[in-house]
């Protein structure tokens, strides 16, 4: 070790500040750096004796006037102005630093130049490791002129003044990046493109010489913002990279899809998009993820974009999901790509749906399970084609809807029936298939399976109003006549119909679940009474008290209930008017049903009957036969109701007439027919009549008519009272959206409303402007 | 200042027209191009003797003060020593009566007369001598004259500044370090430390609470250490955190950044700023005697604490400077110091002072029964505006506009702005506190 | 743990956790530039730092090893550094000698706090006092000549009291 920079002057602890020439330390110092760049090993007690140089020139006093004579004097002066006061010493050594690199890398370079290809990425990629490494260390010898001297020359905003790893960097980037970089970046281009190929490549040799661009990329303008700008990468490698793919791939993908398939293409390119997702991954820069996949994109799919929608309809007509999955990913990746796609689906589904529907033909027309399962067997395959293969993006599944939509409310049977509203009523027949006590119901996973398949195809009707009153009126009579299948899946298929509509939708529905609670009670009240007041039941009788209005009943005519009935009847109607005064009961005798105990027969036979058919079967306790006047005198039944009451009994076998049964006059005469005889000891003889069936459809077909009148009448009214005075065309639109979920009224009908309200003096014509409607408030 | 300037040497005058009306001078050389050379080689001469003539007046000037002393001197030597005594008996009574020492005043004044009955006539007349000798000051009381003293110092410390640093640069370059031993030394003495770390050190010097007068002390002391104390670096910084990007990024028309702090309108911090309210509250008149008219003097202080991060704390109080100042010390106060912030712009501070929520509940707690008249929020709202006072920069503040916002529990806000009648609202004045600065706590 | 041998200018050598030493960005930047792993019992030498010196150096270093790191941004410098700690006071109370001997050493190991807690100490050893007893504390001449310390005193009224 020369000792003769060593600071410290031996006597005790006193140090005094000795001066130091820079050329006292630079021969030794320049050694050790030299050694440094050949890449030697270096003793810890090297490094240190370098260290020690460095912060001893940097610290010696003298040196602050000398660099004054030695430098340039202008900047000097005008330096004194501005920075006043003292000044670091290290500009000499700073640039005798930059004077070795400049000189290193010249040298360096001259052996570089003739290089090219692989040789010329070797020689860069492992110089410039080498070199990266030595400045590192030539860094951490120059520490301290880092610290103070270069820290503080850039704050005072000098212009090219860099940190020592820094001026490695530019120097590096001035004297031999720019004389290399072009056959550099032209051999990394090479190397990639034999790679795209199919060859095996030395990948480190590319990324060494990314890695090398990155680091150059030095921020000018902000030397002390550390952390590359990556300028170098972008202008020297990147660009030009971008071009090379986009060059590359439109000519591979023209000749590729000249002689295979575009399924085929569709598997090779997204195989390519995966190889240059991987290849930034493995040795560019991450930043470059993006451009490189939009060049891809571009080049690979976007330029191809009319043969795939071509191909898309093959695709889905083959049912070709995998593929159509395919296509999907690779499209999706195209802004606004997916348009197209989406508009031919919904074409395919609606057609596919309107197909399987017709093709049912007309049992469809009549058969709830049927035609309901035909549309959940389209829905399900498309539903699961969107799922999987579309990734159930939004758009495919907004398609999905809107052809579902389409054919649920448009097909072959409403056109038969010239009604939409055939959907709503099948699927409501549907349910209460499902709901009925029957043979066939099905275990209760299965049925709350169904009923959410049910959902499904309720969410597309247009006309939910329509399937409302059927599915009331089922309902009524399903509960009336204690015909379901299961509480709990009437109270579930209450609560899903609620979760789609809302409240308002389901509460007549809740009401009569409400009322059959009460009624049970009611009952067991009334025996209690009874049985209080000792008044003993000569008959076994139990009511239902339905709240009017829920109901979807219409009060049938008076007739004379049979005496047997009537102190019942009395009965409880006292005891009811008790409890709650002030309601009128009126009595549903068409809803009304009994049990008669037959003694006239060889067997004894319990006959279910209605209140009419007991009224005139309990004739025959007084005569074996009547005349049909004398019945009708006697039950007050209407006549042609009678008639029918007596055709079924007729059927029944229970009675005899000598008449053909659908000839029959007031002057023809039954008998009873004691030879009665059935296999069974408990007989149902009551069966809907045939005028109350047909009438009950169509009064439900016009209720819903009046009942939209209503509805419409009211938005119009609710919308005018915000809106004070609105344009006719305005006013429609927003009856249509109010509605929307309900039902969709036709625009005719809204005018008719509109007139109708102009005629109660709700709204009027707003003077002198045309199709404007005001309030009246 | 332009009126005092034409006040000193002739010459001086003609020059600034010369040097004023470059045309004319250009319209004459046009006409007499032949004399040209012969013309601009008077002038370069006229130049440079006025130059030095500057030179000298500036010294003459200060030696004219300095000389103030020893022409009453002069003069006194003349006048009986008794006489002499009874003069400084009578000024001491000056003193005492601009101190508002009035009784103590008398008793100087009363003195003095039964010395030398005429004795206020003397020196008068012995004062006007004085100013006869400074024949171009006009104002009779000695701090104007060290104003304009001051002034033309001003007037030079700019050219004065940018001569020193190179001469002294140029001085230190002969020697081998920043400062000397005085006495030999065995222990390492300061003068080891390199530059870059006597910078250092005088970072925490100035430290955050921008100790800047510490500074300029230091700066005193050798060649070296004005240097280091003159380092555009550290005046910058300074700068940085007192007016924030407002700075730029030069000094501008400051010329350097030092410049910039000294003059630039700015509030100091080693101190605070004081003012100081009288005003008289009638009591109840007798109603017997009703000549007995009892009055009031009541005074109190209101106090002003900035720090450079835009914190600024107040203080009311009738308690004497010296029982309050530290209270403002630091930054964590207790009651009754309030705290807010300020904003500077140009030469206009805004503050707001918040009286905080917890003043406001311990009266709550302690008079439980009249809940919501307590129960609100109030804040102070100021803007002063800051002057200076002869020679001295930012020492002054005066009232611009000042309110009071009281938001209640309810949400309602009453703001209450006040008349700033001058007697009620005197101006601050600043007044250093040596122990602001006393000690380092963060580094600049 | 592994160790270091940290020599002295004259000569000492000194076994050092590695960890410790490491407070001295210079000891930390070499070692990660030339690598620790080597069994290899290399002495490291300090040529610019007694052994005086460098045993109170390493002496403050351990008792702050387990600092937390000084907040880089300078946003957290509001954060109260303000008290010199009661044990770096008692560490700091050397003669000024040591203690200029201390900030070179602080500043030739690059130990920031150390560095920063000396140089306060030095601070506060200026501020507040007048030139002339900034000289006597230091033991420093006036090199001034009268008109330079006239001019510079002239620069400086500014800020002088009265």
């Amino acid at each position: 070790m020369s000792n003769k920079n060593l600071m410290i002057t031996g006597n005790g602890n006193t140090q005094t500040l000795k001066q130091i020439d820079l050329d006292q330390i630079w021969g030794d110092l320049l050694k050790g750096i030299e050694h440094v760049y050949k890449r030697h090993a270096m003793p810890k007690a090297r490094y240190m004796q370098l260290y020690t140089h460095v912060y001893n020139y940097c610290t010696s006093v003298h040196q602050l006037t000398n660099c004054r004579s030695s430098s340039s004097s202008s900047s000097k002066i005008k330096r004194s102005q501005v920075g006043g006061g003292a000044q670091l010493v290290g500009l000499e050594l700073y640039k005798r630093l930059r004077e070795f690199l400049r000189g290193y890398l010249v040298t360096l370079c001259s052996d570089g130049i003739n290089r090219m290809d692989e040789d010329v990425l070797k020689f860069y990629t492992n110089q410039w490791e080498e070199y990266q490494f030595s400045s590192k260390v030539l860094n951490g010898v120059c520490a301290y002129l880092n610290r103070h001297w270069v820290k503080r020359e850039c704050e005072e905003g000098r212009k090219g003044i860099y940190e020592i790893y820094q001026l490695a960097l530019v120097t590096w980037r001035d004297h031999l990046f720019k004389q290399l970089n072009k056959q550099v970046t032209n051999a990394v281009l090479k190397l990639i493109e034999r790679e795209r190929n199919g060859e095996t490549i030395n990948t480190r040799l590319v990324s060494g010489v990314i890695n090398c661009y990155v680091e150059l990329g030095l921020n000018e303008e902000e030397p002390s913002a550390r952390g590359p700008n990556l300028s170098v990468y972008k202008d020297s490698f990147e660009n030009m990279f971008l071009e090379d793919t986009e060059r590359f791939y439109t000519r591979e993908s023209t000749n590729f899809l000249a002689q295979n398939p575009v399924t085929e293409y569709m598997k090779k390119a997204g195989e390519r998009l995966l190889e240059e997702k991987k290849r930034v991954q493995v040795y560019l820069h991450e930043t470059t993820s993006e451009r490189l996949a939009k060049t891809c994109e571009r080049v690979l799919i976007q330029k191809h974009l009319e043969l795939f929608h071509q191909e898309f309809q093959q695709l889905l007509n083959a049912d070709k999901n995998d593929d159509l999955g395919r296509m999907y990913n690779l499209v999706a990746r195209i802004p606004d790509g997916l348009g197209e796609l989406k508009t031919l689906l919904e074409a395919h589904i609606a057609n596919q749906g309107l197909e399987a529907i017709e093709r049912c033909g007309e049992a469809a027309n009549n058969d709830p399970k049927i035609y309901v399962n035909t549309i959940l067997a389209v829905h399900k395959k498309y539903n699961a084609l969107v799922l999987i293969a579309f990734n159930n993006d939004s758009g495919f599944v907004a398609a999905l809807d809107k052809a579902c939509g389409r054919f649920i409310n448009g097909n072959s049977v409403t056109k038969n029936a010239n009604s939409s509203s055939k959907s709503p009523e099948l699927l409501a027949k549907y349910c209460d298939l499902l709901l009925k006590k029957s043979s066939k119901n099905p275990e209760e996973a299965e049925l709350e399976d169904t009923l959410n398949q049910v959902m499904v195809v309720f969410k597309y009707i247009e006309d939910k109003d329509v399937f409302q009153k059927f599915y009331s009126k089922m309902l009524a009579k399903r509960l009336v006549q204690h015909m379901s299948a299961s509480d709990d899946a009437e109270a579930s298929m209450i609560s899903k119909l609620k979760q789609a509509c809302g409240f308002e939708y389901t509460s007549k529905l809740q009401r009569m679940f409400q009322d059959i609670g009460v009624s049970k009670d009611l009952n067991e009240q009334f025996r209690n009474h009874l049985f209080d007041v000792s008044e003993s039941l000569d008959i076994d009788f139990s009511i239902q008290v339905l709240s009017s209005g829920s109901w979807p009943f219409q009060q049938s005519f008076t007739f004379g209930l049979p005496t047997e009935l009537e102190r019942s009847v009395h009965r409880f109607t006292n005891f009811y008017s008790g409890r709650h005064s002030g309601r009128k009961l009126n009595w549903l005798y068409n809803m009304s049903k009994g049990e008669l105990h037959t003694n006239c027969f060889k067997n004894r036979y319990t006959l279910q009957a209605s209140t009419f058919q007991m009224a005139v079967l309990l004739q025959f306790n007084v005569a074996d036969s009547w005349s049909i006047s004398q019945l009708e005198e006697n039950t007050q039944i209407k006549s042609d109701f009678l008639i029918q009451v007596i055709q079924i009994l007729l059927k029944a076998k229970l009675i005899t007439c000598d008449d053909d049964e659908n000839d029959l006059s007031p002057s023809s005469i039954v008998n009873l027919f004691l030879g009665y005889k059935n296999k069974k000891l408990r007989v149902n003889i009551n069966i809907p009549m045939k005028t109350e069936l047909k009438m009950e459809q169509e009064t439900t077909h016009k209720h819903i008519e009046e009942d939209r009148k209503l509805l419409i009448q009211a938005a119009i009214v609710r919308i005018m009272k915000m809106r004070k005075v609105l344009k006719h065309q305005q006013l429609v639109a927003e009856v249509l959206n109010q509605l929307s979920s309900r039902f969709k009224p036709r625009v005719h009908i809204i005018k008719k409303c509109i007139d109708i309200l102009i005629e109660k003096e709700y709204l009027e014509r707003t003077d002198g402007q045309k199709d404007t409607y005001s309030y009246l408030a | 200042m332009d009126s005092k300037e034409t006040r000193t040497i002739d010459g001086r005058k003609a020059e600034s027209n010369l040097e004023h009306s470059p045309n004319e001078n250009k319209q004459e050389d046009s006409s007499s191009s032949s004399h040209d050379n012969s013309f601009q080689d008077q002038l370069q001469d006229f130049r440079n003797k006025w130059k030095k003539e500057l030179q000298l007046s500036v010294l003459e000037v200060r030696e004219e003060t300095d000389n103030v002393p020893s022409d009453v001197k002069n003069d006194d030597e003349n006048i009986s020593d008794y006489e002499n005594t009874a003069k400084s008996v009578f000024l001491k009574g000056v003193d005492m009566e601009k101190k508002g020492k009035l009784y103590e005043a008398i008793q100087f004044y009363r003195k003095a007369i039964q010395m030398v009955p005429d004795i206020e006539k003397k020196i008068q007349d012995s004062s006007k001598l004085t100013n006869d000798n400074n024949s171009s000051f006009e104002n009779q009381e000695n701090s104007e004259i060290i104003e304009i003293r001051d002034v033309s110092n001003e007037y030079n410390n700019i050219s004065i500044e940018n001569n020193l640093i190179p001469k002294i640069k140029n001085k230190l370059s002969k020697q081998k370090s920043i400062c000397r031993e005085k006495l030999h030394q065995e222990t390492t003495h300061i003068s080891v430390l390199p530059i870059e770390i006597i910078l250092h050190i005088l970072k925490w010097v100035v430290s955050a609470d921008l100790d800047l007068v510490s500074l300029e002390m230091f700066g005193q002391v050798c060649r070296g250490f004005y240097l280091c104390a003159r380092d555009s670096e550290i005046w910058k910084l300074a700068c940085v955190k007192v007016w924030g990007i407002q700075c730029g990024k030069s000094p501008g028309s400051y010329r350097t950044w030092r410049q910039m702090f000294i003059n630039r309108s700015r509030l100091r911090y080693n101190g605070c700023y004081i003012s100081k309210t009288t005003y008289i509250r009638h009591g109840e008149n007798n109603f017997q005697d009703q000549f007995y008219r009892p009055w009031h003097l009541v005074a109190y202080f209101r106090y002003l604490r900035f720090f450079p991060d835009g914190v600024v704390l107040m203080l009311t109080s009738p308690d004497e400077p010296s029982q309050c100042v530290t209270q403002l010390r630091h930054r964590n106060i207790r009651s009754p110091v309030l705290s807010g912030y300020y904003r500077l712009k140009d030469d206009r501070v805004s503050l707001i002072i918040y009286r905080p929520d917890n003043l406001l509940n311990q009266n709550f707690k302690r008079n439980r029964n009249r809940e919501s008249t307590d129960n609100s929020k109030q804040s102070f709202h100021m803007e002063l505006q800051i002057l200076d006072h002869k020679n001295k920069k930012h020492v002054q503040l005066q009232w611009i506009h000042y309110s009071v916002k009281k938001t209640t529990r309810t949400g309602d806000v009453n703001e209450c702005v006040f008349d700033l009648v001058n007697n009620k609202f005197p101006s601050f004045w600043f007044s250093r506190v040596r122990s602001y600065t006393k000690e380092s706590e963060t580094s600049l | 743990m592994p160790q270091i041998k940290l020599q002295s200018s004259d000569g000492e050598t000194f076994e050092v956790d590695v960890e410790i030493a490491k407070c001295s960005v210079t000891i930390k930047t070499m070692l990660e530039d030339l690598g620790m792993d080597e069994e290899e019992e290399e002495v490291v030498p300090l040529p610019n730092v007694n052994s005086a010196i460098l045993k109170k150096v390493i002496q403050w270093a351990t008792y702050h090893k387990d600092d937390p790191p000084p907040p880089e941004d300078d946003e957290n410098k509001e954060k109260r550094t303000d008290d010199i700690s009661s044990w770096d006071a008692d560490f700091l109370k050397v003669d000024q000698g040591t203690l200029f001997e201390l900030i070179l050493a602080a500043n030739y190991l690059d130990i920031k706090g150390l560095l920063d807690v000396t140089c306060k100490t030095v601070a506060n050893m200026i501020k507040g006092k007048a030139p002339e007893e900034i000289r006597k504390t230091f033991n420093i001449k006036n090199d001034f000549t009268v008109s330079e310390e006239e001019q510079v005193r002239k620069e400086n009224e500014w800020c002088e009291e009265k």
